[in-house]
């Protein structure tokens, strides 16, 4: 008898946690008596002027096909890279009034939030890695993430009953995509041709000026990632697929990496490969420190005077603000015109960089020049005249 | 085994991805300022700091296989490159750089891996002293690696540290000069010990009643010589991370062909050790564009061995 209580006590337990498995309603009311938000945040916002409450369908990165009867009033952001998906996001006007909760991770020390929703302080700030037992107490209608957070956080969501939309956002095709199903999500499809014709105009001008470019007349270019963390200095390419590669190609430029772009994500390789390759123009991109400093510290190295690019005065700091403009967030437009202007100076020589920074804030965030002269200028870095 | 790992060591001189994929000619060092340079400045220090790695890992073998007279204990399995790594990690966070707080801290928490790993085996009821070691080596190795994961992803915010990649598979990419000055005293002394003592290593391997009997003061030297072996790990995990197998495989090897006897395992070792490392980044520098962590080939190539030795006929231990 004494063998078989602990048996059975194991048993009941396990009966216990079978009767309390997640069909939704359970963990639902779990979370309610958990200190839910207040009944006054759990109605419907009123929906922006012109919107219509219809059921929308959309198709996320995924595949999913989703229905909402209506666009959701409670979203939230959650997982790695969900700044890329806010930044985003916040090109429409209807997120400052739907985004209820988001976890914010700042590549730089400051975020731009503040500037483009004025009712930031009001919503909830998820912590880092939040799981879904923390995001479900906000009650969303939608939940918003990339596509590789799938497993670890979308799909416990989903068992909680909770709608989730995937997106990519990591390449201009991807990025089209995603900025429509964002314009669906929130209501607001004309919104979303707007941001999609202010990138067509873009790159249709920096395709323009790269009109009759014989495939000789591509310089070699080495995008690297200068990484120094712990102290110690590693350089690192891009995957051949990824964003950056592409804005190399897109700009005018022959990516000289690629024999080494096969890993899945950045991959290290020594100087002695960058002085096999010896490109005729080297973009640095750091994002953790000021490239500008990194540059200034390897041109004083023997090795690197011995190459090319450094000769001829070809080695850039790629250029950023609140992050470096190389990746896949909604400045990659920015970062793809200054990388054309930076390949072929001849070609888009009256390309104005300034310009083209306050056009975009004004016209994808709504800033004035005034903000945009005190709060983003004086963040801008990397090799830009402006 | 001496003109061998020179041989290795001049060869390894001339591979790389300058100028071209795998083969430097010896003339371009007379006409190219820039390949000059990368032997002088890259490739030197690099197959300096590998020579270090490998010697110290696989004297450091031998020692605790010898000492704890265990032939499947290593430095990777008895918590002490994990440990070293740990101290690293932590060192970094709290000064922000390299120097040798890195190496010191690096040392006390290996010294620590290794004194818990030791502890805990003796607090074990069931299984032989082979099998109790073995389980709390994983268990302290266990619990650093998590200690190194921990302080990655909560621990740092900036992101000072490097990509957990580092820590668990190893690399030589960033070794400069500085890094090999600063291995140097701690990797020269350990390995000086350990050779000067090396015959006392044979009485260790005994029991203690026989090793007491005939003049070993078993306690003294025991300390002695772990101490020793931890400093060189300490030295050169804190500069290329957890690197394993070397130090498991070495000493079998060095058994297999020099007998069991300390005498002549231990320089086997140390130039064996050495020789196979400077084989091993070579590949992980040349093979490909992109560099390949070192710990993938010593993994790759030393469990290889490893089931070659275990596989052959007549392979035995002799403690």
């Amino acid at each position: 008898m004494k063998s078989q209580k602990p048996i059975l006590v194991i048993t009941l337990f396990l009966l216990l946690l079978a009767a309390c498995s997640p069909g939704g309603s359970s963990s639902v009311q779990t979370s309610e008596q958990a200190g839910a938000p207040d009944l006054e945040q759990t109605q419907q916002a009123e929906l922006t002027p012109g919107e219509k409450p219809a059921q929308i369908s959309l198709t996320d990165a995924n595949g999913n096909s989703l229905s909402f009867e209506g666009p959701p009033q409670r979203i939230v952001v959650a997982g790695k890279a969900g700044q890329l998906i806010l930044h985003s996001a916040y090109m429409f006007p209807e997120a400052v009034e739907r985004f209820v909760a988001m976890e914010q991770r700042k590549q730089r020390d400051i975020s731009m939030l503040p500037l483009v929703d004025p009712k930031l302080d009001e919503k909830t700030q998820l912590e880092k890695d939040a799981a879904a037992e923390q995001i479900a107490p906000s009650q969303p209608d939608a939940v918003l993430m990339k596509t590789y957070m799938a497993e670890s956080l979308g799909e416990p969501l989903e068992a909680l009953g909770i709608s989730v939309v995937y997106f990519d956002l990591e390449t201009p095709e991807q990025f089209n995509r995603d900025i429509q199903v964002l314009g669906t999500l929130l209501g607001n499809p004309e919104r979303a041709e707007q941001v999609l014709s202010f990138y067509q105009d873009r790159l249709d001008r920096v395709e323009a000026g790269l009109n009759g470019l014989a495939p000789d007349e591509r310089p070699g270019v080495l995008l690297i990632q200068h990484d120094s963390k712990g102290g110690e200095i590693a350089f690192k390419v891009p995957p051949e697929e990824w964003l950056q590669t592409m804005m190399v190609q897109l700009a005018g430029g022959e990516p000289a990496w690629t024999e080494a772009a096969e890993g899945g994500g950045w991959t290290v390789v020594n100087f002695e490969q960058i002085a096999a390759w010896n490109p005729e123009k080297i973009i640095l991109v750091d994002y953790f420190s000021d490239p500008e400093e990194a540059i200034a510290g390897l041109v004083q190295d023997e090795k690197w005077q011995a190459l090319k690019a450094v000769q001829e005065s070809n080695i850039y700091a790629f250029p950023g603000d609140f992050l470096s403009w190389d990746q896949p967030d909604p400045r990659w437009i920015l970062g793809l015109e200054w990388l054309a202007k930076v390949i072929h100076p001849e070609r888009f020589d009256s390309l104005d960089m300034l310009e083209e920074l306050k056009t975009f804030y004004s016209e994808m965030y709504g800033l004035d020049a005034e903000t945009v002269e005190k709060e983003v200028l004086p963040l801008v870095n990397g090799d830009i005249d402006l | 085994m001496t003109a061998g790992l020179l041989l290795v060591f001049g060869l390894s001189i001339f591979i790389g991805r300058y100028p071209q994929p795998y083969w430097m000619p010896l003339k371009l060092l007379g006409e190219d300022e820039l390949a000059r340079q990368l032997v002088t400045a890259l490739r030197l220090p690099r197959l300096v700091a590998a020579l270090m790695l490998g010697a110290s890992l696989a004297a450091a073998g031998n020692v605790l296989q010898m000492v704890f007279r265990n032939p499947l204990v290593s430095p990777g399995i008895l918590g002490v490159s994990q440990g070293a790594g740990f101290g690293a990690a932590l060192a970094i966070l709290a000064f922000s750089s390299r120097g040798l707080a890195v190496e010191l801290s690096a040392f006390v928490f290996a010294c620590l891996g290794l004194a818990l790993s030791y502890l805990i085996a003796r607090q074990l009821r069931y299984g032989g002293w082979v099998l109790r070691l073995i389980l709390s080596g994983i268990a302290v190795s266990a619990l650093f690696s998590a200690g190194i994961g921990l302080l990655k992803y909560l621990a740092d915010p900036l992101t000072q540290l490097p990509e957990i990649t580092f820590w668990l598979l190893g690399g030589l990419w960033g070794v400069t000069w500085r890094e090999v000055l600063l291995m140097t005293p701690f990797v020269t002394l350990g390995l000086l010990v350990v050779f000067l003592m090396r015959w006392r290593l044979n009485l260790l391997s005994l029991s203690e009643e026989t090793a007491f009997s005939l003049g070993s003061r078993i306690g003294r030297e025991r300390t002695l010589l772990l101490v020793s072996a931890v400093a060189g790990i300490a030295a050169v995990t804190a500069v290329a991370g957890v690197i394993g197998w070397v130090g498991l495989i070495i000493p079998h090897i060095a058994r297999r062909i020099f007998g069991a006897s300390a005498q002549a395992t231990v320089p086997a070792t140390i130039l064996i050790g050495g020789g196979f490392v400077i084989f091993c980044d070579t590949i992980a520098r040349s093979l490909r564009a992109g560099e390949i962590p070192l710990g993938i080939i010593t993994s790759l190539l030393g469990a290889l061995i490893f089931i070659l030795l275990m596989a052959s006929v007549g392979a035995r231990w002799k403690p």
